[in-house]
C-alpha cells in the first residue's frame, strides 16, 4: 500500500495543473451543494416559521357526532324536525377529560407541546359598533408554545393575563377605537355576554390576526362558550413540523379523535416547499454530474499520458491491482481534498450571506438570508462528492490497470 | 565445459502469432529454442521487425507465447496466472528499454528502488544502501536525488540499469539499451552492463543494432524469418 500511496501522491503533486483543476471541480460541486441546500433549508425554515409559526402543527378535535336521524329522536311532529336535527349539529363537541387527553397526546413521539384550547366566534362590541372576532382561549404560557405572542406585544401584557382580560390586535384596536385598559363587551356564539379589559395589544404582522383575533385565558373562554372544565380542541406543536401528517394519523388512528395537520390544511404551501426542495436537489445532482464528468475526463487523459510509466511499472512486476489502486487513490485524494476545500468555501460563503441584513419590523435589522449551518449538509455534500469522484475515477483506473505493457513497449 | 552454469531462462519451440483474432494474423516467431545461462552476456541481433523485442518479452514473462514453453528461473510460465507472472518478473527479471522510462516524479534513487517498493511497499535500509552502492558504482553518486529530467540520457540509462538490477534478478533483458544514446555514452553504458554482469553473475540479454557491441558479447543470437540461430564468428 505504501508504494501505491507514494506513486499516487507523487502523481498528484507533480500534475499541478490537472490536480488543481480536478480538486477545484470537486470543491465547486461541494460548495454549490452546501450553499444551495443550506440556503433553501434556511429559507424554508423561515418560511415555515413565518407561515405556520402562529399555527398549531396538529389540531386534535373530538370526532364529529353524526346528526341523529329523525326517527331516532323520537320527534314526531313534522314542524319540529328541522329544529331537532339542527340542535344535534350545533351542539358543541368537546373534550371533557382534558388532563387525561393531554397526557395521552404528550406520549406521541415528536410532540413538543400540548395545548388544550378553545376556539370560538364572538362579537366584540365597543360603543355602537360590533366586530366579528375569533376568540382563542388557552393558558397564555402554553399558548405561547403555539404562537409566540409575547414577542408581538406592542403594549400591555399577555403572559400574566387574568380572568376577564383579553388581548387584541392593533388593527382591531384602531378600527374599534379601543385603547389599552379600555373595557369592551364580548358576545359569544353561545349567547354568553361579558365585559372584558383589554390588557394588551399585539402586532403579528398578519392582517387577519391583527384585525380579527382575540386571545384570552382558557377559563374565560370556557365561560364564554359554555364549556365548563372542557376544551374544544387540543393543539400540538412538533419538533419537526413536516411530520405533522404522520403524527396526525397516529393520533386519529389510536385515539379515534379527529385531527387536522397543517400540511393538509396548507397543501399548496407544502407543495411549493417540495418543489423548492427538489429543484435544490436537482441543482446538486447536476453539480455532482458536471464535476464527475470533468474529473473522469482529466483522469482519462492523465492515464493515457502515463501509459509508458504504467507499462514500465508492470514490466517491473506491478500487479494490475496495484495500478488500479494507484489511480483509485489519486481519485480519492482529489475527492478528499476537494471535499474539504468545498466545505471551507461553503462555510465562508454562508458566513458572508449571513452578514447581509435587511430592515425588519419594529426597526430591528434582520438577516436577509436565514442560513442554516447544518453539519449534516456539509457531511452529505462531502460524501456525495467523494462518491461521485470515486465513480468517475473507476473507469480511468481500470483502464490503467488493464493496459498491456507489451503493446506500450512495442509502441517504442 | 566442465561445469555448466545454471539455466536462467529457457524457451522451447516458441511461436508467437499477433492478431490471431484478425483476418491477417502475423506469425512473428515460428519455433524458437533458446537457453540463457547465469553469467552469460548474450546479444540478440536481427533486422527491424524480425521479432527481437517479441522474443525478449517472452523470455522476461512479460508476454505469453502462442505455443511453446518458457521456463524462467525454474518456473514454467504456463503454470502461472497473470499475478504469478508479475511476481516472477519482479523477483527474477530486470528490464532495460531503449527509452529508459524512469518515472519523472521520482528521484534517481527512488526510481532505482522501484522494484523493491513494488514488492515490499518500500525499500528497506539494507536494500537502499546496496542500491546506493550500485548507483555510486556507475557514477551516479551525485545524481541520486535528481529527477530524471535533470539528468543526461546516459545518466538516465545507467539509473535504469541499476533499477533493473535492484531486486538482484537472475536475468536482465535490455532492448536496444544504447539505441538512443550517442556513441560515447552508448559505449559507457555497454561497458557498465558487461562489468555488472561479471560482478553479479546475472544473465544478460541485449538486443542491439550495433555490430561492434554485439561482437563484444559472449554469444550472439540472430533472429531471422521467425527463427533464432546461433551467430557463430564463422558466419562473418
Ligand atoms: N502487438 C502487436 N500486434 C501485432 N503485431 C505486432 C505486435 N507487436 C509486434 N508486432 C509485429 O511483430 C513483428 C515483430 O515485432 P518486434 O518483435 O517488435 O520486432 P523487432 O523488435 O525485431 O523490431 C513486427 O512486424 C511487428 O509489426
Ligand atoms: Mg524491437
Amino acid at each position: 500500500m505504501r508504494f501505491e500511496v507514494a506513486v499516487a501522491t507523487r502523481h498528484l503533486v507533480a500534475g499541478k495543473g490537472q490536480t488543481v483543476l480536478t480538486v477545484a471541480a470537486v470543491a465547486v460541486a461541494v460548495t454549490v451543494i452546501i450553499f444551495i441546500t443550506s440556503l433553501i433549508q434556511g429559507l424554508q425554515t423561515r418560511l415555515v416559521n413565518d407561515f405556520i409559526g402562529s399555527l398549531p402543527h396538529v389540531t386534535v378535535k373530538p370526532a364529529e357526532r353524526r346528526p341523529r336521524p329523525l326517527a331516532a329522536t323520537g320527534a314526531r311532529v313534522e314542524g319540529m324536525a328541522g329544529t331537532a336535527v339542527q340542535e344535534t349539529v350545533q351542539r358543541r363537541d368537546s373534550f371533557d377529560d382534558v388532563e387525561k387527553l393531554t397526557q395521552q397526546l404528550a406520549q406521541f413521539s415528536g410532540v413538543t407541546a400540548v395545548v388544550p384550547a378553545i376556539r370560538g366566534q364572538a362579537f366584540l362590541v365597543h360603543g355602537a359598533r360590533r366586530f366579528g372576532v375569533s376568540v382563542s382561549g388557552a393558558d397564555p404560557a402554553k399558548q405561547e408554545r403555539i404562537n409566540a405572542l409575547q414577542d408581538d406585544m406592542i403594549s400591555g401584557r399577555w403572559l400574566s393575563l387574568g380572568s376577564d382580560e383579553i388581548v387584541i390586535g392593533f388593527r382591531l384596536a384602531d378600527e374599534a377605537g379601543v385603547r389599552l385598559g379600555d373595557r369592551v363587551r364580548l358576545l359569544s356564539s353561545e349567547g354568553v355576554d361579558g365585559v372584558f379589559t383589554v390588557a394588551g395589544i399585539f402586532d403579528t404582522g398578519q392582517n387577519a390576526a391583527d384585525l380579527g383575533s382575540v386571545f384570552t385565558t382558557l377559563r374565560t373562554a370556557q365561560r364564554l362558550f359554555r364549556l365548563q372544565g372542557a376544551v374544544s380542541s387540543v393543539l400540538l406543536k412538533l419538533d419537526d413540523p413536516f411530520t405533522a401528517n404522520q403524527v396526525a394519523d397516529a393520533v386519529s388512528g389510536s385515539l379515534r379523535h379527529k385531527t387536522e395537520s397543517w400540511m393538509r390544511e396548507q397543501a399548496s404551501f407544502v407543495n411549493g416547499l417540495r418543489a423548492q426542495s427538489s429543484s435544490s436537489a436537482m441543482i446538486s445532482v447536476f453539480a455532482l454530474l458536471a464535476s464527475a464528468f470533468s474529473i473522469a475526463a482529466v483522469l482519462i487523459v492523465s492515464v493515457i499520458q502515463k501509459s509508458k510509466e504504467i507499462g514500465i511499472l508492470k514490466s517491473m512486476g506491478a500487479r494490475d491491482r496495484q495500478i488500479l489502486l494507484i489511480f483509485g487513490m489519486e481519485g480519492l485524494g482529489i475527492a478528499l481534498v476537494g471535499a474539504l476545500a468545498g466545505c471551507g468555501a461553503g462555510y465562508l460563503f454562508l458566513r458572508m450571506l449571513q452578514g447581509v441584513r435587511q430592515v425588519a419590523r419594529f426597526g430591528r435589522t434582520d438577516q436577509l438570508f436565514p442560513v442554516s449551518f447544518d453539519p449534516a449538509i456539509f457531511l452529505g455534500a462531502a460524501a456525495a462528492a467523494v462518491a461521485a469522484t470515486m465513480v468517475a475515477a473507476v473507469l480511468p483506473a481500470r483502464r490503467a490497470a488493464r493496459m498491456d505493457p507489451v503493446e506500450i513497449i512495442h509502441g517504442n | 565445459m566442465a561445469t555448466e552454469a545454471a539455466v536462467a531462462v529457457e524457451g522451447f519451440g516458441l511461436r508467437k502469432v499477433y492478431g490471431l483474432d484478425t483476418s491477417y494474423p502475423v506469425e512473428v516467431l515460428q519455433g524458437v529454442d533458446v537457453r540463457i545461462r547465469q553469467g552469460e552476456f548474450v546479444a540478440i541481433i536481427g533486422q527491424s521487425g524480425s521479432g527481437k523485442t517479441t522474443l525478449l518479452n517472452l523470455l522476461g514473462a512479460l508476454d505469453r507465447p502462442t505455443e511453446g514453453r518458457i521456463v524462467l528461473s525454474g518456473a514454467d510460465t504456463a503454470d502461472l496466472d497473470d499475478n504469478g507472472l508479475a511476481d516472477l518478473r519482479n523477483r527474477v527479471v530486470g528490464f532495460v528499454f531503449q527509452f529508459h522510462y524512469l518515472l519523472p516524479e521520482f528521484t534517481c534513487l527512488e526510481n532505482a528502488l522501484m522494484p523493491l517498493a513494488i514488492r515490499h511497499g518500500s525499500a528497506g535500509r539494507a536494500d537502499t544502501e546496496r542500491v546506493r552502492g550500485l548507483l555510486d558504482r556507475v557514477g551516479l553518486a551525485d545524481q541520486m536525488h535528481k529527477r530524471p529530467g535533470q539528468m543526461s540520457g546516459g545518466q538516465q540509462q545507467r539509473a535504469a540499469l541499476i533499477r533493473a538490477l535492484a531486486n538482484s534478478p537472475r536475468l536482465v533483458l535490455a532492448d536496444e539499451p544504447t539505441g538512443n544514446l550517442d556513441a560515447r555514452s552508448g559505449q559507457e553504458v555497454f561497458d557498465l552492463m558487461r562489468e555488472m554482469t561479471r560482478e553479479t553473475g546475472v544473465a544478460f540479454v541485449m538486443v542491439t543494432h550495433d555490430d561492434r557491441l554485439a561482437q563484444a558479447a559472449d554469444r550472439v543470437i540472430h533472429v531471422e524469418l521467425g527463427r533464432a540461430h546461433e551467430h557463430t564468428r564463422a558466419e562473418e
